[in-house]
């Protein structure tokens, strides 16, 4: 098939060239963010090591206040002695009087201690119950989704046991209906959102869900006006012989 | 970067998706379609014996896509939707039904109405009115069943098609090539000879067809006027001459000749008689039969050492194996708008002879007949879904017929002796 | 078909007690793939020299001298067409024949048992054929005096559905045109 490069009605170049265009158009843009990530991910990594190894006394410090109130001086007193190894003990001293610096509300007065102790502790309650929080919502979350799951599986197997295709059925047809219910699990509308080209078939699928008529549904009020209210079936007879 | 620009699209395009719950449903139950055809209401007596609604319930049945049921079965005969209660129906389990009334007119010719419900919606679907002379009753029937079964299946039907066969008595000693309508009614012999016919082949438009004549000095292949009856010498070169497949547009017909050393496939062009060859290979190659393009070429080859099916793109050149699951596969015809070729299956050496068909975009082959031994020379109907074949069954040659996305089975009444070589017709014009 | 092979058996045993005493019959419906026993008693019967025997033509003489020219069919396994060790002496005797005898003509015809489609089966029965005729040439033989023909599936010597009648059908008779 040769190219014939002076027919005026051939489209065959432009199209190369807009593909080309296009193709440096991707190439450029994409490599600009790369470049661009790179380069930002880079100087954080090295800055942020030293400061980790600056900040280690600090760290250990707050958490153990909040937790333990009577073991609060005596860790503060271990950090003073040269528990941390010996050779960045001239740093340690440094940090120690930077951290001695940059905190000096907390440890240093005494009578605020109580109050700053409650402080503490609310934040940290705050945290925790946070965390229990979200792990409930997790847990309700994952148990609406097993009901919905469940549920799915029943609908499925009751349509399964009902729905007769025709035998000019095609292994690869596919029919999607959209399913209207009640908080009963009783049908009142069915569409059908996208023919599979075989009418017999579509035919045969709707009739499926009017035969089954009651879906089982989750007795959630809010789980089933979520989830239930309406859904999409998607019914491909992949058993068909064709 | 790129992360947050996905990110921010599919925040924007989480608008217009609805979060609904779907379910995906991938099995069901393969089944006909319940339809019942009340006996129409008939005030015009007929000549032939022939009860209309009798016609169109034996052709729904017959096409495998259908469970009819019987009128004996019915609560209710109605003619008109006054008196049709589709409670009743649907207690039978019934998803369609058709009622009619025939009258007769002045100049003796019939008249029909029929109408087709459907039960779940309680709706009227169809409704045609048809005349006929009394002679024309069968198939005025059949128009009846092909427009329920292609309103109901989207598939158009092959009931006012006809079919030719072979029938030979027992000593062998006489062979008439017959045409019949597609249930076996109205048979009618066109030629009958002391030798064997066999591989009728019917030409597009229904009017000629050929065939091979095995005479004394060997095969001969011959092409008939269906009207007239007068018949030409198509092929008589040394060696075989058989096979014959009419091309798509009528114009050509594929032979199997080995006037040069070996069965080979060969084209000849009936207008200006001009020969092409298609295959060359010392294995045997046989049994051409058309893509509906015309441009492609499936036949028989023992190339490989046993019967295989292969395609040749008579452009190119190119020649591909389509068979390679059992031990002998011959004869295939096209079925299902060229997705599916049915033919002869042998699974393993020694093994039964049955009809198989191969999905060729699967290349799942799975075997269709079955109660029948001996199967061979499968004819599909013009609508791809009937398959009509030879075989042997109680020790007689009958002819069977399977549906290809089905389990319908059915034998093909003949009157006498025994019955080979079937060709299923072209829809008529 | 049954009555075929018997019509012929008869008609043949006529024609040949009406040109002598010979009891040679040509039907192959019969025949087995060893040598047949009754067919060698038929054969002293003709020898010449014995008393009661009519004029014996020199063909038939030849012929009555050399028992495997009396068999004229040769049988293949399925689906195959080459030439088994067992009949290379019967085709050895026949290619003898036809080269002292260059008048002499034969058709072979080619056949199948039933299994299998119409139109291979045609083609294979004439691969039987040529088998044979290639044979033949090989073994000296004038191809001008070989004709070969494929009867498929559709004249078997044996009516039947079952591997005996079969194992029948799957064979080149060679048919003397002219002796």
């Amino acid at each position: 098939m040769p190219l014939h490069f002076t027919d005026p009605t051939s489209f065959k170049i432009p199209m190369i060239g807009s593909a080309c265009i296009i193709g440096i158009l991707l190439f450029l843009l994409m490599t600009e963010w790369i470049g661009d990530e790179e380069k930002v991910v880079k100087r954080p990594q090295h800055i942020a090591a030293r400061i980790v190894q600056m900040n280690k006394p600090k760290p250990k410090a707050a958490p153990v206040k909040s937790v333990k109130k009577p073991a609060a001086p005596k860790q503060v007193k271990k950090a003073d002695k040269p528990k941390p190894k010996p050779k960045p003990i001239k740093n340690v001293e440094k940090a120690q009087t930077q951290v001695k610096a940059k905190e000096p509300a907390k440890p240093l007065p005494l009578p605020g201690t109580d109050f700053l102790e409650a402080l503490e502790q609310e934040e940290a309650q705050k945290a925790l119950n946070d965390v229990l929080q979200k792990e409930a919502q997790a847990k309700q979350a994952k148990e609406q989704q097993d009901q919905v799951a469940d549920y799915s599986s029943q609908i499925n197997a009751l349509i399964q046991s009902v729905w007769r295709f025709p035998p000019s059925a095609k292994h690869d047809e596919e029919v999607v209906l959209r399913v209207y219910l009640v908080p009963t699990g009783e049908v009142t509308e069915v569409f059908l959102l996208q023919s599979s080209g075989n009418a017999a078939l579509d035919r045969s699928a709707e009739q499926a869900v009017w035969k089954v008529a009651h879906f089982p549904v989750p007795q959630d009020a809010a789980l089933f006006e979520k989830e239930f209210r309406q859904i999409v079936l998607k019914l491909k007879p992949e058993n068909a012989r064709l | 970067m790129m992360q947050r620009l996905f990110f921010i699209l599919g925040l924007a395009f989480s608008v217009f998706a609805k979060a609904e719950l779907t379910i995906e449903i991938t099995q069901g139950i393969a089944s006909s379609i319940p339809i019942s055809v009340v006996p129409f209401q008939t005030t015009a007596s007929t000549s032939s014996g022939d009860v209309l609604d009798d016609v169109i319930r034996n052709d729904l049945q017959r096409s495998g896509h259908f469970a009819v049921l019987a009128p004996n079965d019915m609560l209710s005969h109605p003619h008109t939707e006054d008196d049709l209660y589709f409670r009743d129906w649907r207690l039978l389990k019934q998803e369609y039904v058709v009622m009619g009334v025939t009258t007769e007119l002045a100049n003796g010719q019939f008249q029909v109405r029929y109408q087709l419900f459907d039960v779940f919606n309680e709706r009227e679907l169809l409704t045609q009115t048809l005349k006929g002379t009394q002679q024309q009753i069968r198939d005025v029937a059949h128009r009846i069943s092909d427009a329920i079964y292609e309103q109901l299946t989207g598939i158009r039907g092959a009931f006012s098609t006809k079919i030719a066969y072979v029938t030979t008595n027992p000593e062998r000693t006489r062979f008439n090539l017959s045409i019949a309508d597609s249930d076996g009614a109205r048979e009618k012999i066109i030629l009958s000879s002391k030798y064997s016919i066999f591989s009728p082949s019917w030409a597009p438009d229904g009017k000629r067809i050929a065939y091979v004549m095995l005479e004394d000095a060997g095969s001969r292949v011959y092409l008939q006027d269906i009207t007239t009856g007068k018949k030409e010498l198509i092929s008589s070169n040394k060696g075989l001459n058989s096979a014959p497949a009419f091309s798509p547009d009528g114009n050509k017909l594929a032979l199997t000749l080995s006037k040069d050393g070996n069965p080979e496939i060969y084209v000849v062009d009936l207008t200006t008689r001009k020969w092409l060859r298609v295959t060359n290979h010392y294995g045997i190659d046989t049994e051409p039969n058309w893509m509906p393009d015309g441009k492609h070429i499936i036949f028989t080859s023992g190339r490989s050492g046993n019967p295989q099916i292969y395609r040749k793109n008579l452009e190119t050149g190119y020649v591909e194996r389509l068979t390679f699951e059992g031990h002998y596969n011959a004869r295939a015809r096209l079925a299902q708008d060229g997705r599916f070729l049915v033919l002869v299956h042998q699974a393993q050496a020694g093994g039964d002879f049955h009809i198989a068909s191969l999905d060729l975009t699967r290349g799942l082959l799975q075997i269709l007949s079955s109660g029948t031994y001996l199967d061979e020379s499968p004819s599909v109907s013009p609508n791809g879904v009937m398959v009509m074949y030879a075989a042997k069954h109680n020790k007689r040659s009958i002819l069977a017929a399977v549906s290809v996305d089905g389990d319908v089975k059915f034998l093909v009444p003949s009157k006498s002796g025994d019955v080979r070589e079937p060709a299923w017709g072209p829809y008529p014009n | 078909m049954q009555n075929m092979g018997w019509n012929k058996l008869f008609a043949v045993s006529l024609l040949s007690l009406a040109i002598t005493g010979c009891a040679s019959s040509g039907g192959t419906t019969d025949e087995a793939a060893t040598t047949d026993t009754a067919m060698e008693e038929s054969q002293t019967q003709a020898v010449p020299g014995s008393p009661g025997v009519d004029v014996v033509t020199e063909e038939q003489a030849e012929m009555a001298a050399n028992p495997l020219l009396d068999q004229t069919v040769v049988y293949f396994g399925f689906d195959r067409s080459e030439i088994r060790p067992e009949f290379k002496d019967i085709l050895n005797a026949h290619a003898a024949y036809l080269v002292a005898n260059p008048q002499a003509s034969v058709t072979l015809e080619g056949h199948c048992d039933e299994r299998g489609t119409v139109e291979y089966n045609l083609a294979l029965g004439e691969r039987r054929a040529d088998t044979v005729k290639r044979y033949l040439v090989v073994q000296g033989v004038n191809p001008n005096q070989l004709e070969s023909v494929s009867f498929g599936e559709e004249r078997p010597a044996v009516v039947g559905s079952d591997d005996s009648a079969w194992s029948k059908n799957r064979r080149t008779e060679i048919n003397y045109q002219a002796r």
